[in-house]
């Protein structure tokens, strides 16, 4: 079969093979992010001529293009043409999640050398050097998690462990020995430095994220009670976790808070400073699991909420993550001007998660959207941006020939996230009768919220309406708190206070969740 | 002077307070609670969920018009009962063991409630026993809903407990899908709240 790839064009054996399977055995990274159970649509491709079987049926192609599921895919002829999307491979480079700020703190190393601090992400993997003498930052780099193949979000990787008994293992590998690994081989390298210098590693993740690094069962925190198996990591030399390390060199990891909220908010919590500055604020991590914590008079409530992919770009036809091509801002005038700005320039590939929400406020503003999120199709009309696709669905063009566009019903995946991002704050802080007025500070944690426009965040109601100046955008706090970890000695024994004192809050259980969510729909 | 008119379209509006006085105004002003079901709420849910499927209407209205529809029900369950309705079938629904996400469920139960099921409503965290007390109960058909792919396997065990019997097994939730539903032999599947109603709808009037 032949393979086209943007202007490449390359020739593979493998007819009879699963396409999805036969394309990432030659280094293909397609987006497989539902592990090919062809859920997600993420991995499309065009077929342009010969014989198929898709989803069980034999397709046979002459002159219409037909578009497949590679997972869902078997190629019967050696003659196939098939092109791949860009928008179908799953990127190697995310933009930047490494930026962070531990604030000011006395260096107080546990021991000297240099130290390795990671940001496990269930979407990223965020690596860094320090020097513990100086507490300097040598340099850092990011990947996207390379577990993406057997799942995209925390709970389907869970499922995903517990499948096969190998399973475990072949998570334990992607993520050790296909992002750590060659990320610390390529900084050390780049610095000219040696493994053996790095003295110790430091992790701050998930949970789940955690315990797979950790070699233990995250099978607990796949249903109720959603329990851990534990919430502290036992500290242990980092090559018997499998990465590449000398043998003294030790790991730690930043105790989790519990089954859903992890290390990563007990990084973001403390290097936050937010008990120190606030008697009422506000943590949020806004991602596809978005964790909330609220602080107030010395107690500490948190809860996540399952906001989905939508702002990662799936469920969202046009969708991207937020990487070079992407839309990552957009303007609309009165005269339904649409000004697009993408990232590194050039033509979109698409649109992520900064630039949906822009779209939603922008389009709001003009009227464009009721507060269903629905558009004025007259108007689409005349302005010459109507889309009609299958099904009746009405869509607005982003791009003059319509090759980018945000439908209804991607607008109704916008809606669904953003509401449980703000249901969840909602319902945390009616817990304790707190009003959205007296929260001093809203801390905004991680790579996305570092992208969006906090204005427009506001103005679709997925963040809470206090003046814009009252958020802090705080960057990467898990790595920050990492960092901590090792630069100072007194760090480790704070966080074991500090998980021993949050409340954990099932959102579910919380009775007015779901009217909160409802409400929350709706475009204000 | 309100109408079954106002009352359908304050619930298609999702305006949960209009829903409630309308409803009472209706009971006050001496009509029969039968009729305000059948001529003002029922066709109020068909209509948003006929808008539903032909991409009209997306799952905001849907729930909002659903949770109007809940408040007005609220008020007329008791008396339905009382006055002896017939149901067009019995219907237990819940979450399935080891998760409590259930918005999808509230959902499917109140559209099915507004197409004229009679619901039984288990809650979340169902095991098998939980389902069985639903039949005890008179089920024709049990729905169950999963949100987690962790805890979608269970539907498999409720399928084939329930595969000998008249029971009819239907499934639905975010990680669920057609061919998950053929391979554990649930009876149907759908993809969204209106779906489960036209597949009821199916199913029952098979079996009647």
């Amino acid at each position: 079969m032949r393979i086209r790839l943007g202007s490449h064009e390359m020739t593979l054996s493998g007819a009879g093979e699963n396409l999805g399977a036969a394309l990432t055995a030659v280094g293909i990274p397609l987006d497989l992010r539902c592990s090919g159970k062809g859920i997600c649509n993420r991995c499309e491709v065009i077929l342009l001529a010969g014989e198929f079987v898709v989803d069980g049926r034999p397709v046979s192609v002459r002159e219409t293009p037909v578009r497949a599921k590679a997972c869902r895919t078997v190629v019967s002829d050696e003659a196939a043409v098939i092109e791949i999307p860009r928008k179908s491979l799953a990127g190697s480079n995310p933009k930047c999640t490494e930026t962070f700020e531990t604030g000011e703190f006395p260096l107080a190393p546990e021991c000297a050398g240099i130290a390795a601090i990671m940001d496990i992400g269930t979407t990223t993997v965020a690596l860094a050097l320090a020097d513990t003498s100086t507490g300097k930052i040598i340099g850092s780099t990011s990947e996207y998690n390379k577990q993406f193949k057997y799942g995209d979000n925390v709970v389907s990787r869970i499922s995903f462990s517990t499948e096969r008994p190998a399973n475990m293992a072949l998570l334990r590998r992607a993520l050790i020995e296909e992002n750590i690994n060659p990320m610390l081989a390529g900084l050390c390298l780049a610095h000219n430095l040696d493994i053996a210098d790095i003295k110790i590693f430091s992790a701050a993740g998930n949970t789940v994220m955690t315990h797979i690094l950790w070699n233990l069962s995250p099978a607990g925190m796949g249903a109720i009670p959603f329990k851990p198996a534990t919430r502290i990591f036992p500290e242990l030399p980092a090559a018997r976790l499998g990465i590449s390390a000398a043998p003294e060199a030790i790991i730690k990891a930043v105790p989790a808070i519990s089954g859903f909220v992890g290390g990563d908010i007990t990084a973001g919590i403390t290097t936050s400073k937010m008990a120190g500055e606030c008697r009422c604020a506000l943590l949020v991590d806004v991602g596809t699991n978005c964790e909330t914590v609220l602080l107030r008079d010395g107690k500490f409530y948190a809860c996540a909420a399952a906001a989905g992919p939508a702002f990662e770009g799936a469920g969202v036809a046009c969708g991207s993550r937020g990487e070079q091509g992407a839309i990552e801002s957009i303007k609309i005038d009165r005269s339904l001007t649409i000004h697009c700005q993408v990232i590194g320039g050039g033509e979109p590939h698409g649109v992520c998660g900064s630039g949906m929400i822009d779209f939603v406020a922008e389009a709001r503003a003009c009227g464009l959207l009721n507060e269903f999120g629905r558009f004025d199709r007259d108007w689409l009309q005349r302005s010459g941006r109507y889309l009609q696709l299958a099904d009746n669905l009405t869509a607005c063009k982003l791009t003059a020939d319509g090759s980018i566009y945000l439908s209804e019903k991607d607008i109704e995946s916008i809606l669904k996230a953003k509401a449980a991002i703000f249901a969840g704050i909602k319902s945390l802080t009616g817990l304790e009768g707190c009003r959205v007025e007296e929260v001093d500070c809203i801390y905004l944690a991680g790579g996305f919220a570092r992208y969006i426009d906090i204005e427009n965040a506001i103005r679709i109601g997925m963040l809470p309406d206090i003046p814009p100046e009252k958020y802090r955008k705080i960057g990467n706090s898990s790595l920050a708190g990492a960092a901590l970890h090792v630069l100072n000695r007194d760090t480790g024994k704070k966080y074991l206070e500090l998980i021993s004192k949050v409340n954990d809050i099932i959102l579910n259980t919380v009775p007015e969740f779901e009217t909160n969510y409802i409400d929350a729909l709706m475009l204000p | 002077m309100s109408n079954f008119d106002d009352l359908k379209n304050a619930i298609i509006k999702g305006k949960r307070d209009e829903v409630i006085n309308l409803v009472n105004e209706l009971l006050a002003a001496g009509n029969d609670v039968n009729q305000i079901v059948d001529a003002g709420m029922i066709p109020a849910m068909r209509e948003i969920g006929e808008r539903f499927s032909r991409n009209e209407a997306y799952v905001p209205e849907l729930l909002i018009a659903a949770r109007a529809m809940q408040a007005g029900l609220g008020i007329v369950e008791p008396l339905l009962a009382a006055s002896g309705r017939k149901s067009l079938g019995k219907i237990a629904i819940g979450t399935v063991k080891g998760d409590l996400h259930d918005i999808g469920k509230n959902l499917v139960a109140i559209m099915l409630k507004g197409a004229g099921y009679d619901v039984i409503d288990l809650g979340v965290n169902c095991d098998i026993a939980k389902f069985e007390s639903g039949v005890e109960q008179g089920a024709d058909l049990i729905a169950c809903s999963a949100l987690l792919t962790t805890t979608m396997s269970y539907m498999k065990e409720i399928a084939e407990h329930f595969k000998n019997s008249k029971v009819k097994v239907i499934i639905g939730g975010a990680p669920v899908t057609q061919s998950f539903a053929d391979e554990i032999g649930a009876d149907g599947y759908s993809d969204d709240a209106n779906g489960a109603v036209k597949l009821v709808d199916l199913l029952l009037a098979k079996t009647a």
